[in-house]
Formats: C-alpha cells, sequence, structure tokens
C-alpha cells in the first residue's frame, strides 16, 4: 500500500460523514414494519381495533373516509400527524418509483414563484436560499428553501381536501401544540419520518424520508414548514422573520 | 461484538428474524454510509437507510452461495448513485473532513498538521469524476477488496485496477509537491 492509499484509509475515519443520532433505530423500526400494509378496509378495522396508531388532525374540513375510523387528529395544515407505536406501518407504494422526496433541481426564487400558486415568503434578514426547490404532487405546490443552518417549506394548503403529507412520530414522541404569530401550530422535537400520502390515505412509502426536529404552523393557506433547529426557541426565533 | 458469520446472519434473516438483519446493519452500517458519502454526500444517511430496507425486502433474490458484503455493497452504491443524480448543487455534492474539537491542548503541531493534509486530500478527492471518486469510495472509505469492487462495478477486476491507478494518478497530481503521498 503506497502513502498515498494509506492516508486516503485514514481519511475514510475522518470524513464529516453524516451520522443523526437515533438513526440505527429509526432504521430497526423500518425493517420491523410489515413489507405490506393490509388492505384499505383491513387497515381501518385494525387500526379501529387495535388502538395502536392514532392519527391526529387539526384544521381539515373534509377528510377521507378511512380517517373517521380513527380518534383524535392532529396535524397543521396540509401535514397530518400519524402517531404509532413501534413498528411503523409503511404500505408499498403504488406509483412508479420516480415519485419521491428526493430534491428537485434547484431553481432561482422568481422561476419557484410562478410555479406554486401562493406567494412564497422568504425569511428577513438572511441572505438567499442557498436551494430552491419545488414539488408540484402538492396540489397548489410545495416550495423547500434550503439556508445554511435550516430548511423553510412551504405548501399550498386546501382545508377542503386530505392532507398530501403526513408525519410519522413514535407511539410516546412529545408533539406540542404551538402558536405562531397567532397561528396554530406543533413543535415536533423529536426525529420522525415524513412522506407523501396517496388519495386514500396511505403513505407512500417510496417517498417516506427522516426528518429532524420541525416547527409547523398554518397562515392563510399555506403550511410552513421549519426544520434544522434543534430546539423550539431557534424555530420560533427563525418563525419570527417568515411573515 | 456478534462473531456470527454473514451467511448465517442472512439466513436467517431470509426467515423473517429482523435482529439477525440488524446485526448485519451493525456490521456494515459504517463502511455503508463511507460509501455512500463518496457517491452522493450529504445524501448518505438517506440512501444507506433505504439501502438496506430495499437489501432487507431482497433477501429472497440473494443467491446462498455468493459473498454477502459485494451484494449488499451493491444496493448502497445504487442507492446512494439514484440520490446523486437527483441532485443538481454541487455543493451537497461535496465531501468535508470533520473538524478537529479546538483546544485538545495538543504539545505539538501534528494534529493540526494532518488535519491540513487530510484536508487537501478531501478537496484534490471532490475533484474526480464521479467515476473515479467511487472507486476510490469503494476501496479505502468501505474498504472492499478489489475483487469485491469489481463485484459492486460489475466490471472485471482488471478494469478496477486501471480505474484505481488513474484515480490515484489524478489525486497524486492534484496534491501536487505540497503534500508527500
Amino acid at each position: 500500500m503506497t502513502d498515498l492509499e494509506r492516508a486516503l484509509t485514514d481519511l475514510a475515519d475522518h470524513l464529516d460523514v453524516p451520522d443523526t443520532a437515533g438513526s440505527g433505530d429509526a432504521l430497526r423500526r423500518r425493517l420491523a414494519a410489515p413489507a405490506t400494509l393490509p388492505r384499505h378496509g383491513r387497515t381501518r378495522a385494525l387500526l379501529a381495533a387495535a388502538a395502536a396508531i392514532a392519527v391526529v388532525s387539526v384544521g381539515v374540513v373534509a377528510v377521507a373516509p378511512a380517517r373517521h375510523a380513527v380518534a383524535g387528529w392532529l396535524g397543521i395544515g396540509a401535514v397530518e400527524i400519524r402517531r404509532s407505536v413501534p413498528p411503523l406501518s409503511v404500505a408499498p407504494s403504488t406509483v412508479p418509483t420516480t415519485a419521491t422526496t428526493e430534491p428537485a433541481p434547484s431553481l432561482d426564487l422568481a422561476a419557484a414563484r410562478r410555479l406554486v400558486q401562493f406567494t412564497i415568503v422568504t425569511p428577513r434578514d438572511v441572505a438567499s436560499p442557498a436551494r430552491v426547490a419545488v414539488d408540484r404532487r402538492v396540489p397548489g405546490g410545495l416550495v423547500v428553501l434550503t439556508y445554511d443552518h435550516f430548511t423553510l417549506v412551504e405548501i399550498a394548503t386546501d382545508r377542503s381536501q386530505p392532507p398530501p403529507l403526513a408525519k410519522l412520530v413514535g407511539g410516546r414522541a412529545r408533539v406540542e401544540p404551538v402558536t405562531v404569530h397567532g397561528h396554530a401550530g406543533v413543535w415536533v422535537p423529536e426525529i420522525h419520518r415524513i412522506g407523501y400520502l396517496d388519495r386514500s390515505g396511505r403513505l407512500r412509502s417510496d417517498t417516506v424520508r427522516r426528518a429532524g426536529p420541525v416547527l409547523l404552523w398554518e397562515r392563510d393557506g399555506v403550511t410552513f414548514r421549519v426544520e434544522g433547529p434543534h430546539t423550539l426557541a431557534e424555530a420560533h426565533a427563525i418563525a419570527d422573520t417568515v411573515v | 461484538m456478534d462473531t456470527t458469520s454473514d451467511e448465517e446472519l442472512v439466513e436467517r434473516a431470509r426467515t423473517g428474524d429482523v435482529d439477525a438483519f440488524a446485526t448485519l446493519v451493525d456490521r456494515y452500517r459504517v463502511p455503508a454510509l463511507r460509501l455512500a458519502y463518496g457517491i452522493a454526500g450529504d445524501e448518505a444517511e438517506d440512501a444507506v437507510q433505504d439501502a438496506f430496507v430495499k437489501a432487507f425486502r431482497k433477501l429472497g433474490t440473494f443467491r446462498s452461495d455468493a459473498p454477502f458484503r459485494p451484494w449488499l455493497f451493491t444496493i448502497v452504491a445504487n442507492e446512494a448513485r439514484n440520490r446523486r443524480r437527483s441532485m443538481s448543487r454541487r455543493a451537497s455534492l461535496e465531501l468535508r473532513v470533520r473538524e478537529q474539537p479546538p483546544g485538545v491542548g495538543s504539545a505539538s503541531d501534528a494534529p493540526a498538521i494532518e488535519h491540513e493534509q487530510r484536508r487537501m486530500l478531501v478537496a484534490a478527492v471532490n475533484q474526480l469524476s464521479g467515476h473515479h471518486r467511487e472507486v476510490i469510495a469503494l476501496r479505502f472509505f468501505a474498504g472492499l477488496t478489489e475483487d469485491e469492487t469489481a463485484a459492486v462495478l460489475a466490471c472485471p477486476p482488471g478494469t478496477v485496477k486501471s480505474r484505481l491507478s488513474r484515480a490515484l494518478d489524478q489525486l497524486r497530481a492534484a496534491l501536487g509537491e505540497e503534500v508527500r503521498l
């Protein structure tokens, strides 16, 4: 082995490889999840009978029939929060595998503004986002603004429709109701998962990704999501600049 | 540390034994993260999570007489490549060296110099083409043998040798005279 080869082997031990605390456990939970979820009707019966999963949503006027079967909703605007005891069950997707939460190409803000049906708000006092991506699978659009220390996601929110996104949190995970600019919100302080829902409210397994602590709130037909800060105070400080 | 062989764990995992597969995950998670980081930068963690889940689901297609490591790392590399393809900004692909904790109080400058050398080396790796970076990641970051690297890349071992040799030449050229490696 040459010196360069030795140096590369040594480098492997010093790379800044992302490895979030708890992601190994999250992976175990994913592995423990059944490969397939029972069919819709059975899911409903199972959920009601076992009371293993509580799906909660606030601010949703019309909800998919299956959701009525489950007591207690929590969520904000376009994002439903599903609380489950491990293992977290994820439906296999019936949509092509190209539909993922992988980031779309970066755009400039002006282009993003043309692509979504709401007014994109950028935080005061920070430089332009390092990355702007739009996802139009959400009716009305979803924009992801990536800054150095946080990510701001803005999602068009139609209260007459079921939420297009769900967060999956553990059965005992804290989900704190909060108020942001006088609007209802929630703080999810723990690592959890987020994914897209299909029209029948099933989570599409190919879209599920891990997410860190998040502050969510809804205002005037837009759901805002701040990811990155580890404390509610930090998240609030960012949210205060999104006006 | 669990000394059960990969083969035995795979056989148990095939019957749905999640704990057996979790042992394999514990065994290969770090090299898998390093490989994925080499290919897809900041997307490494999600790529590895998805790769392990896929591997678990696909265990039925794994030939039990084949070595497990190259099979697993092929899935990790594929996931990481998919993520790299969907990324547009180079920044998030860029590899970094973990920062040294400040004020370690070392009596010599050696740690700082080593850190600086690693920083220069990683900068040189960042300049490599995707192919070259990948072969470096497989061989040195994930610690695969040349034969395993060839299996992951689905090419003859001779191709791995020549690709590796070109990658190392480019690194030497990029590092120039400043770092004698």
